[in-house]
């Protein structure tokens, strides 16, 4: 669904951000875009929904261009910004002006994700706080049953029973041809939601694996003392967490961790 | 569905202007008219009172015109002001030149169609108003003409086709401002128009003490024809200020097309 090859790019009067980033994103899944501060996450976003142009390689998104901006690629792309912008009107309005853009908006699923996050229609958006507006948003980007759903810090704003049922009705609201792109710096806050990890660092991927392929080679747990199988380790108020080569089956994979570790260099898996 | 532009994507864009821009818009048509108002008021107070001709309210009309389209026109692209808004702006989807040709018509042709039927009719409104309030000073009311009379700007006979291309130069600099400057496009527009202006002037001035243009005295067998001798200068500005135009609105369609955030 998304290609990216040879991607360069870079602001005015700076050094070249991306430089021969080449990436593949497939549809059917959720996708966690991990990065520092700096790291270039949201620049690639960007990029990804034709908000700014490469300065060369090739980036495609079903087939279109996104700097092209086409009615067709925008009506199948619903990207929630960290910080954005809303009209001074009630939800029910933003939703009569708003949908009718999307050809497969689903009003039953929008009413339903409303009231999960306790949000009334008759609501005005200007007057709601930013935790709201960001449920608002999450419910109408899933609603628009887009291709692909871009969501810049999802999480930012919202208090710890929101933060759980984001998860929920992220989870329970996709369909099989969609892609979620989430990019966060909240690792926990989108534990066991992403299937796919993408780990950016100075522009460049570090890291992109299935979440299921982790979980059959490593092993991620608490350990009292550290011996030579341990790949990386960090200290915990139980001893250490660690990572280790897997032996027996799957175990839950401890992102936080995993990211912690790939940023520090530690060579898990040979990536692209 | 057409991928260039559609009618009913069109439609879309002005239903979602309506519903989310309405409170907006009848604000400032409300605070424009009654700006109108209390100009025509203090002018009657200033007057003493008495009638004001159809030539000065037809003149003043120009003037609020040309002053209240470089304002309105300045503030097209409403969403370009903030780097939020830019980004949901450039995402709805409907093409680029949709999204053009709605702000065009909304900001220049539909500001040229009521602007007229407003002035016209606060115009009376405040007529109305003052031969009630000072009917003792037998104060008639008169009607006031729906447009300007423009013999009394003493335009050629057909100055009519000259007077809309300078208006329409007006709105489309300040369009093309919106369009190109994040913050204070207005201020911005005004300050880059004046120093182009100036350095036209300085370059033509400089050209024409260069060359010694006072002293051009072409030897009748071989003349060099700076200007010919019967000149139309309404004929050259006509077609001058329709190609500045016609130059302009492609401009503003590809700063649209160029916009990152």
């Amino acid at each position: 669904m998304i290609e990216i090859q040879n991607l360069n790019f870079g602001y005015k009067n700076k050094e070249l951000l991306f430089d021969h980033l080449s990436l593949q994103l497939q549809p059917g899944s959720i996708t966690g875009l991990l990065g520092k501060n700096g790291a270039g996450k949201t620049t690639l976003l960007k990029l990804i929904s034709g908000l700014i142009y490469p300065k060369g390689g090739n980036v495609k998104v079903g087939g279109h261009k996104p700097q092209e901006r086409k009615a067709s690629f925008l009506s199948d792309l619903y990207f929630v910004p960290e910080e954005f912008a809303l009209p001074s009107i009630s939800i029910k309005n933003h939703v009569k002006a708003n949908s009718p853009f999307y050809h497969s908006f689903d009003h039953v699923l929008l009413d339903r994700l409303l009231n999960e996050f306790e949000l009334s229609v008759e609501n005005i958006i200007d007057k709601m706080s930013y935790g709201q507006k960001k449920k608002y948003l999450i419910s109408f980007s899933l609603a628009t049953k887009c291709r692909l759903l871009i969501l810049d810090e999802p999480t930012n704003g919202l208090d710890i029973p929101s933060k759980d049922t984001f998860r929920k009705v992220l989870a329970g609201s996709l369909d099989d041809d969609q892609l979620v792109l989430i990019s966060t710096h909240q690792v926990k806050d989108v534990e066991n939601l992403i299937d796919t990890i993408l780990i950016l660092d100075h522009g460049k991927v570090i890291f992109h694996k299935n979440l299921f392929d982790i979980s059959t080679q490593f092993y991620f747990g608490q350990a009292m003392k550290l011996d030579d199988e341990v790949i990386y380790s960090e200290t915990s108020p139980n001893g250490f967490s660690v990572i280790k080569p897997q032996i027996n089956g799957n175990s839950p994979v401890n992102i936080e961790l995993l990211f912690n570790a790939i940023s520090k260099g530690t060579r898990l898996i040979e990536n692209e | 569905m057409n991928s260039t532009f559609s009618i009913s994507r069109f439609g879309l864009l002005i239903r979602k202007h309506l519903i989310e821009e309405y409170k907006l818009q009848l604000m400032s048509l409300l605070a424009f008219m009654g700006g109108l108002f209390v100009i025509f008021f203090l002018i009657h107070v200033f007057n003493g009172m008495t009638a004001l001709s159809h030539d000065f309210i037809g003149n003043l009309y120009i003037v609020i015109f040309i002053v209240a389209s470089s304002l309105y026109g300045g503030a097209s692209y409403s969403s370009f002001r903030s780097k939020e808004q830019t980004m949901s702006y450039l995402l709805i989807p409907s093409t680029r030149l949709e999204k053009f040709i709605f702000e065009y018509v909304i900001r220049v042709l539909l500001f040229i169609v009521l602007t007229p039927i407003m002035y016209w009719l606060v115009a009376n409104l405040e007529l109305a108003f003052v031969s009630a309030l000072y009917e003792k000073l037998d104060y008639t009311y008169q009607s006031i003409r729906l447009l300007p009379d423009l013999r009394s700007l003493h335009l050629p006979v057909h100055g009519i086709d000259l007077m809309s291309l300078i208006i329409l130069i007006f709105f489309n600099i300040a369009f093309l401002g919106a369009t190109h400057f994040m913050k204070h496009p207005m201020i911005k527009t005004l300050f880059s128009v004046a120093i182009l202006w100036m350095f036209f002037v300085a370059l033509i001035m400089f050209s024409a003490y260069l060359f010694d243009i006072s002293r051009y005295s072409p030897i009748q067998d071989f003349q060099l024809t700076l200007m010919p001798t019967e000149f139309n200068w309404r004929q050259f500005f006509l077609r001058s200020l329709t190609v500045i135009n016609l130059i302009l609105i492609p401009i503003c369609y590809l700063k649209l097309k160029e916009k990152e955030v």
